[in-house]
């Protein structure tokens, strides 16, 4: 949901005036550029004076000789470091982690006021990871070489002058620090004094007399010294002030991955995978990557600007190496990157073309508005390590409840019970399966969260009942901006406890949003996320049950009177925090105090699911979140894949863009074939703004019809490989749908391909993103075999370029089998995701070249904790030697009764490329060998697909051994 | 819906499977239901007549139903079987069982074996194993039900299997309710199809109401046709008349002179006297105006009989012989010849228009009081006229009428009959509603002459330039003649209503102006020459007023054809049912707004707490929005209200009305769906069909009262 209708007239009117063509999209205009915010320029300008002087006057920053000291045991390193120019003194401290980690922080040694940092679990997980001793420690010269980690295979290398770092997995470097000399900290000042910026003050006086040339190098660099200076202490824009009581506080510091092309992260933007240029001689886009929670009316692509959330994380891949950054800091953000030794912008086709580049280097430089230089260095050799590291310091995702990964339906807005009803039953009549039904903020009574439209929505615990009696759910909206309302208990409550966000002046905060005026509550107050936490037990929230859930929307926060459509940064919270150091945390700190709320309301027995649109680092231990308020395009199909990688890869695993687009009308063949590709990415919900058609899956007449069904149908066909890789991913912080590069880290060819994508190891997918597209071109990495997910005939891509190319007629989307991988399926689709788990099992063997393939089936309850007990199944699969064997692992309870109320009998099992046709299939039935039907059929290619009837054979949870012969 | 067919005669008569009917006159079928394992396996060894193999794992996996269906119907079903078999017979001499769509043979052991072994699912008809298939619920004491195999074992009682048998796993316990159920059912069916047999009955008299007004349309579009196209040519001969009396005119009058109404040139002496009378005298041109505008009518109407009655003369004597009705004609006929015979029309038209001129010629040298003194005169001259003209038509009316008694054979075999006859006719529905005005009443003249003692020569003037406005409307809804004509473009059906009173008023406006502008012609023509009339200058008067006249009948018919060709057009639904309804207006109501939907007319908005309607669109077409989505089956259940006022960021509004049978017109809810997409629900008579009702099963026939 998006400010679309509500706007106030007036501005609707100005719009109008100023842009007389229809379909304009973002008003680009409201949201700020580098140049106008006022610490992007100037830490750009440092980094341009610095390219531009560096070769004559190395960076100030030096680590004070004999400052260096090592606490072998602890894992820490420190030293002093002091700024030669501005003569101010810093101190550095390195932490040695577990699993390849390292915590850098550079803070002001003697600083007028502390900086704010995000402390304890607000960005982090509770379990903070264990330090590690350093090893071997060598100096030469003023460097230093500190060598840690398992086999001491990671080393530090410290220069001192000027100051830099560098670490090395293996041997490999992976990352440096302060290379190009941009590290540049706006050190804490009393106003009086506004010095100009001391790069001025030590450089050589010009000659006397002596006037630049326009564009001669001498007037580039006044300029950027003049830019140095600007707007320290206030800054406006479109007419809205930030009063920055506290002067410039930036910092700015660059980090190169060495011998590497390609970086990921930072979300979110509707940008490519593999991120763009935006600096020197390739940059695609002219300005850096913007962080900066964000509600952006109709974002368009292709875009470096900000929008719904942001996870200072980025990530680095090359060959034997992979490295990420994580800086935890909430304040505004800017990054920029810049490419070094890449011949060319590549076209898109040339993109799978072989690339070794080994001399290229990525350089980013990283820039915010205020908070600590606190930043985590994360070592692997591949992707999955660095998901590892990255989510064991920031938190695993959450286990959703197994309805959540089914099919969502959502729409602003359904109209009233009537309406639910009809929809809910029309699903069934279309023999469409669906899991739930979501309200936006219509189903309120004025836009009062926690209340119900009294005509329209009157018997709400019935309508959830009707509902649940097939196993449905429904999904309240639920935002931070709480009605300026003395008669709505929610804002009397918070006004009355002081709770809510403060402005500069010290009032609470008033601003408008959907309500009209409204207050926001500060949930960076502990008390207040417990008193938030509180309104959603069954008691408080009136109307709800336990089959409700909760959608969080607007957290970014959006203000719509605010600037940039947000709260003004010198707002106040808790302990007079002012809202630019926390910005970007808000939304999650939201989500986070809501879904405390459904742990608490059901004793923790419960698992929560909780959307998000806003988020930072740690969503993921809250639940899922959605790309925000895209548009009916081909484009946003398209942008859709890899911005879910990028968030994917940065901790958040379950997300989904808002299917058919959420503005405007999508065309059905743009409907079917988003519906296509959501079926398999992680969060699958199909949204719609208030201002648009009704798109229920059954209202396009056919084919669309039975082809939306058959999407959904596979969805449902998948789930226990989906919750088996969202298991996964709760202790390996592995995303769901992976980026090429997590599953071929080893295939330059895959490094920055972001336009298909892995759904965990085994099934490859890539959309069809054109009207028309008669094929689609696809990259099977040549190290794996793959067969069509359809007719299970091997594909047989181009040797050299490892492309296929796939006929896309409007029933199909291209998707692989990768030979190697053992699926679990349930092939019996019923209404709603929690009618099947009694149903059995298929597993599909596809066989990789070697005729071997493994898989995994994850199995619980679907709701509850009790899998922490141990009530679930956890099964092993291998194919060898055309012997299929299934071994339970980490099963403590298989005997429960919470276990033995799953379905666990394996009805079939289809083998997937195989050399021959089996003569026999025998099963060990005690000492007695069973034989069982199966049935053959030869695809092209002379493979054979067996499928295999298992009878009552076979139960997942015990060990068991199958025999082709 | 259901795996097509099974002919399998030998489940016929076994005792393990029980036959039942499924009550769906649609699907025609009879099923076989086999319960449980052995029976499941005897209805095997029917169909295969071997002994069937026994599954491995017998007894450990559910067996409950097998459903085969067979389409064989008695004789005395109302509806003839449709043959569905296909060719599907066990194959005889093997025991497999070949799934449905004949892409398999199965052991009969897989079937129902909860694994779905044939790619249409027929092997597991009671089981959710395949996709595709449907689970066949007895419902005994209901009506069976077919319900997706997804379904089964799922945990839920499916509510369309009220005997419970769809969760024989027992993961829920669900009870046999369809005793129950079913007794409730057959009580709402019963209710339900006296509503729409009593619907029904409304519809047909909607239908019959229909038929008429569309045959009544039919026969009034022909007769209006026939109408203009005569009074084309009426007045094209009209036009041509007047030519050639506006050249006779130019010839003879083409010298100057004064008008004594634009510069009268009274002695100051006798000017008081002068003012009262030349105001009274212009009142009396008008009057007279009327009067011969009245006179022209009832002439119009005698020559328009007349041009039939004449055929009378050549009746056949046979023909008298044989029908009293015609021999009562002729004899009226020869009776009227007798009393008005010697009257030679042309000669009377030309004492007429003598008499007018002279009136216009001795104007000028004339003062106003004298001048009225002729006015009146030539008044009472026009009103003897009128009365005598007056007896002619009713005495030629009744010469005629009695043609109306002729039977209807005599109008086929006389042609003479048949033209006097059709004329006849034709002049009832010609004139029809159409009034001659009442005659003049002279004493008025008087009166307002002596009420008005100084009346202002500016105000009399007023009079004489728009006589037309002063004259009392006819109807009073219509009173301001001219609005009413200028609204008629955007409101068709307002001008029908006043047609006749705008066209009379209109007629007379233009008549008065035409004669008045002609007379002043003639006058002068009259005054610088003698008293003698030129022959051709008194018919441009007389032509003028009478082509006004007939324009102004025509335009009157043109109107009033387009409205009736407009209704023609409009789709009132099968059999003209919605006719009855048309422009009937419904509403309901919820918390903001009220609607209002008038049958194949407008939809609207309302908001409660006042504020400006919304228009909500007018119907556009019949079916539903999605108009990809019409059959002939639903094409006259939804309305489509298209065209209203525009969203902000949205599509202009549009209303589909679905209409359900019920007792009354009834508008039950309007919802937004979409933005700005309304569908509303609708009940009424007008669809209520028996006939698409379900066809109650044999055994409830005693019960129903129908």
């Amino acid at each position: 949901m998006h400010q679309g209708g509500g706007y106030l007239l007036a501005t609707l009117l100005v719009f109008l005036a100023v842009f007389p063509q229809p379909g304009v999209m973002v008003k680009q205009e409201d949201f700020k550029q580098c140049s106008q915010s006022a610490f992007c320029l100037r830490q750009r300008a440092y980094a341009d004076l610095a390219d531009i002087t560096r070769a004559s006057s190395p960076s100030p920053c030096e680590l004070v000789p004999g400052s260096l000291d090592v606490k072998s045991e602890e894992g820490v390193v420190t030293a002093s470091l002091i700024d030669r120019e501005r003569n101010i003194p810093f101190s550095f401290n390195v932490n040695l982690l577990e699993r390849d980690t390292a915590r850098v922080s550079i803070k002001e040694s003697r600083p007028l006021k502390p900086r704010y940092e995000l402390t304890g679990d607000l960005a982090l997980d509770a379990k903070y990871p264990a330090s590690v001793p350093v090893g071997s420690v060598k100096h030469h010269g003023a460097d230093t070489t500190i060598r840690f980690g398992k086999d001491e295979r990671n080393s530090l290398l410290i220069r001192s002058k000027p100051f830099s770092f560098e670490l090395a997995i293996g041997g490999v470097p992976a990352i440096s620090f302060n290379d190009k000399g941009y590290l540049y900290y706006e050190h804490w000042r009393p106003k009086k004094d506004e010095e100009a910026a001391p790069a001025v003050e030590n450089q050589a006086p010009e000659p006397e007399g002596a006037v630049p040339a326009a564009g001669s190098t001498e007037e580039k660099i006044r300029n950027l010294k003049e830019n140095l200076k600007k707007d320290l202490w206030e800054e406006t824009f479109n007419g809205k002030t930030d009063s920055k009581p506290h002067g410039p506080a930036s910092i700015g510091f660059d980090v190169s991955f060495l011998g590497s092309k390609n970086v990921y992260g930072i979300p979110q933007h509707a940008s490519d995978f593999s991120l763009k240029s935006t600096r020197g001689p390739h940059k695609a886009y002219e300005e850096p990557y913007r962080m900066y929670n964000l509600d952006v009316f109709e974002y368009i692509m292709d875009s470096p600007m900000a929008l719904y959330g942001s996870i200072p994380f980025m990530m680095s891949h090359k060959k034997g190496a992979t490295a990420g950054i994580y800086w935890m800091n909430a304040a505004e953000m800017w990054v920029d990157v810049e490419t070094h030794g890449a011949e060319s912008v590549l076209s898109k086709a040339a993109e799978y073309l072989h690339l070794g580049h080994t001399n290229t280097t990525t350089t980013t430089h990283w820039m915010a508005e205020s908070g600590a230089l606190d930043f985590f260095v994360f070592l692997g050799t591949k992707p999955t390590d660095i998901f590892n590291s990255f989510t064991a310091l920031t938190g695993r995702p959450a286990m959703p409840q197994s309805f959540a990964i089914a099919y969502h339906q959502c729409r602003w807005n359904y109209m009233d019970e009537q309406d639910v009803s009809d929809v809910d039953e029309n699903f069934d009549k279309y023999d469409i399966p669906f899991d739930v039904l979501w309200l936006d903020i219509e189903h309120t009574d004025g836009k009062r969260y926690f209340t119900w439209d009294p005509v329209k929505f009157a018997n709400p615990v019935a309508m959830q009942e009707n509902l649940a009696s097939k196993g449905r759910k429904m999904v309240t909206i639920i935002d931070p901006h709480i009605k300026r309302d003395d008669n709505f208990h929610i804002s009397k409550d918070f006004k009355d406890k002081g709770m809510f966000i403060k402005d500069k002046d010290g009032n609470d905060f008033d601003g408008w949003c959907w309500p009209g005026s409204s207050n926001w509550i500060d949930y960076t107050d502990e008390k207040a996320r417990a008193n938030w936490a509180d309104k959603f037990s069954f008691a408080n929230y009136k109307g709800s049950t336990p089959s409700l859930y909760t959608w969080n929307d607007m957290n970014e926060p959006s203000v719509f009177s605010g600037p940039e459509t947000t709260m003004p940064k010198d707002a106040l919270h808790k302990d007079s925090v002012e809202h630019r150091d926390v910005h970007n945390v808000y939304g999650t700190l939201f989500h986070r105090s809501t879904f405390q709320g459904h742990l608490d309301r059901n004793n923790g027995k419960d698992r929560p699911f909780i959307l998000s649109r806003a988020f930072f680092a740690g969503t993921q231990r809250y639940g899922a979140i959605w790309t925000g308020d895209n548009f009916s395009k081909w484009s946003h199909l398209e942008a859709s894949v890899p911005m879910l990688l990028t968030i994917g890869s940065s901790g958040v695993v379950f997300g989904g863009a808002d299917v058919g687009g959420f503005f405007g009308n999508p065309e059905p063949d743009l409907l079917l074939r988003w519906y296509q590709v959501a079926a398999f990415q992680p969060f699958f919900r199909a949204h719609a703004h208030i201002d648009t058609k009704r798109r229920e899956p059954w209202l396009f007449g056919e084919p669309y019809t039975t082809l939306i069904r058959a999407a959904i149908r596979h969805r449902y066909k998948i789930l226990p490989y989906l919750y088996t890789l969202f298991e996964e991913s709760t202790r390996t912080g592995n995303p769901v749908m992976r980026p090429m590069v997590a599953e071929f880290p080893k295939d330059e060819k895959s490094f920055s391909v972001g336009d298909q994508f892995m759904l965990g190891s085994g099934i490859l997918v890539k959309p069809v993103i054109t009207k028309e597209q008669a094929s689609v071109d696809v990259y099977l990495p040549s190290s794996s075999v793959w067969y069509d997910y359809e007719t299970f005939e091997k594909a047989s891509p181009s040797s050299s370029s490892g492309i296929v190319t796939v006929k896309t007629p409007l029933e199909k989307i291209p998707i692989f089998l990768r030979g190697g991988n053992i699926i679990p399926r349930r092939e019996r689709v019923r209404r709603s995701s929690s009618l099947m788990h009694r149903d059995p099992y298929t597993l599909w063997v596809a066989v990789d070249g070697e005729g071997k393939a493994n898989g995994r089936l994850y199995a619980d309850d679907g709701h509850s904790y009790d899998y922490q007990k141990g009530d679930f199944i956890d099964s092993e699969f291998t194919f060898s030697a055309s012997v299929l064997k299934g071994r339970a692992i980490n099963t403590p309870n298989l005997d429960s009764a919470a276990i033995k109320a799953l379905g666990c009998r394996m009805e079939r099992i289809v083998l997937v490329g195989l050399k021959a046709a089996p003569r026999r299939v025998v099963v060990a039935d005690g000492g007695d060998k069973l034989t069982l039907q199966v049935e053959t059929r030869k695809v092209s290619g002379g493979l054979h697909v067996a499928t295999v009837k298992t009878g009552g054979n076979i139960v997942i949870g015990e060990t068991w051994e199958l025999v082709i012969e | 819906m259901l795996p097509e067919t099974i002919v399998a005669e030998g489940l016929v008569g076994n005792p393990q499977c029980a036959s039942i009917n499924t009550h769906d006159l649609r699907h025609p079928r009879e099923l076989y239901i086999c319960s449980g394992y052995t029976a499941a396996t005897a209805l095997f060894s029917a169909l295969s007549s071997q002994p069937p193999v026994l599954p491995p794992t017998a007894g450990t996996r559910p067996a409950l139903c097998v459903a085969f269906i067979q389409v064989v119907r008695t004789p005395t079903d109302p509806i003839p079987p449709r043959k569905e078999h296909t060719a599907y017979t066990a194959s005889s001499g093997t025991d497999l069982f070949r799934c449905l769509d004949g892409s398999k043979h199965i052991p009969f052991a897989a079937v129902n074996d909860d694994y779905c072994d044939c790619p249409d699912g027929s092997d597991e008809p009671g089981t959710p194993a395949c996709e595709h298939g449907f689970f066949h619920c007895l419902n005994d004491d209901h009506i069976g039900a077919d319900i997706p195999t997804s379904r089964v074992n799922d945990g839920i009682c499916d509510p369309q299997c009220c005997d419970g048998s769809d969760e024989y796993l027992g993961y829920v316990k669900c009870h046999n309710n369809c005793t129950e159920i079913g007794a409730t059912y057959r009580k709402e069916l019963l209710a339900k199809r006296r509503v729409v047999a009593e619907g029904e009955k409304i519809a047909r008299e909607y239908a019959e109401f229909g038929a008429k007004a569309a045959a009544d349309r039919t026969a009034e579009i022909s007769i209006l046709t026939n109408k203009i196209e005569k009074l084309d040519k009426k007045v094209k001969d009209l036009q041509d008349k007047k030519a050639a009396a506006e050249e006779f005119a130019k010839l003879h009058g083409n010298e100057s002179a004064t008008d004594d109404q634009s510069n009268p040139q009274p002695s100051a002496k006798s000017s008081k006297r002068q003012d009262k009378c030349c105001a009274t005298k212009s009142k009396c041109v008008t009057m007279l105006d009327e009067q011969i505008g009245g006179t022209l009518m009832v002439q119009d109407r005698l020559e328009y009989l007349q041009e039939g009655a004449h055929h009378i003369d050549n009746i056949e004597p046979a023909t008298r012989e044989k029908d009293p009705a015609a021999a009562d004609a002729y004899d009226a006929y020869q009776n009227y010849k007798l009393t008005w015979a010697p009257e030679d029309e042309e000669v009377a038209d030309m004492a007429d228009t003598t008499a007018v001129d002279e009136d216009g010629a001795a104007a000028p040298s004339r003062d106003c009081c004298t001048r009225v003194q002729e006015c009146k005169k030539k008044v009472e001259e026009e009103q003897d006229k009128f009365l005598h003209l007056s007896d002619k038509l009713e005495a030629l009316l009744n010469a005629v009428s009695p043609l109306g008694k002729a039977k209807p054979k005599t109008r086929r075999q006389d042609d003479w009959v048949r033209r006097a006859y059709e004329q006849y006719v034709d002049y009832k529905l010609q004139f029809r509603g159409e009034k001659i005005p009442p005659m003049q009443d002279l004493a008025e003249l008087e009166k307002e002459g002596k009420e008005k003692e100084m009346p202002a020569s500016t105000s009399a003037e007023q009079q004489t330039e728009k006589p037309a406005a002063d004259k009392p409307s006819p109807d009073g809804s219509c009173a301001v003649a001219a609005d009413v004509l200028a609204s008629a473009f955007t409101d068709p059906k307002q001008v029908v209503k006043c047609a006749p009173a705008i066209v009379s008023k209109y007629a007379v406006s233009l008549y008065d102006t035409v004669s008045t502008q002609l007379k002043a012609t003639l006058g002068r023509v009259g005054s610088s020459r003698s008293a003698v009339p030129p022959p051709g200058g008194a018919d441009v008067t007389k032509v003028a007023a009478r082509l006004i006249e007939s324009e102004a009948l025509r335009t009157e018919a043109t109107t009033k054809l387009a409205e009736l060709r407009r209704l023609a057009e409009i789709d009132f639904g099968p059999a003209g049912v919605w006719e009855k309804l048309y422009r009937t207006c419904v509403t309901t109501e919820t918390a903001e707004y009220t609607y209002e939907i008038c049958i194949l007319d407008r939809a609207v908005q309302k908001p409660k707490n006042g504020g400006a309607q919304t228009g909500l669109g007018t119907f556009k077409r019949w079916g539903v929005r999605d108009s990809t989505k019409a059959t002939a089956e639903n094409a006259h259940h939804a309305m489509m209200y298209e065209d209203g006022d525009r969203c902000w960021n949205g599509p202009a509004r549009s209303v589909e009305v679905t209409v359900e049978c019920g007792l009354e017109t009834k508008l039950l809810s309007v919802v937004e769906m979409s933005k700005c997409e309304y569908n509303a629900r609708l009940t009424s008579p007008a669809v209520c069909d028996l006939s698409k009702l379900d066809v109650l099963p044999p055994a409830w026939h005693e019960h129903d009262e129908l």
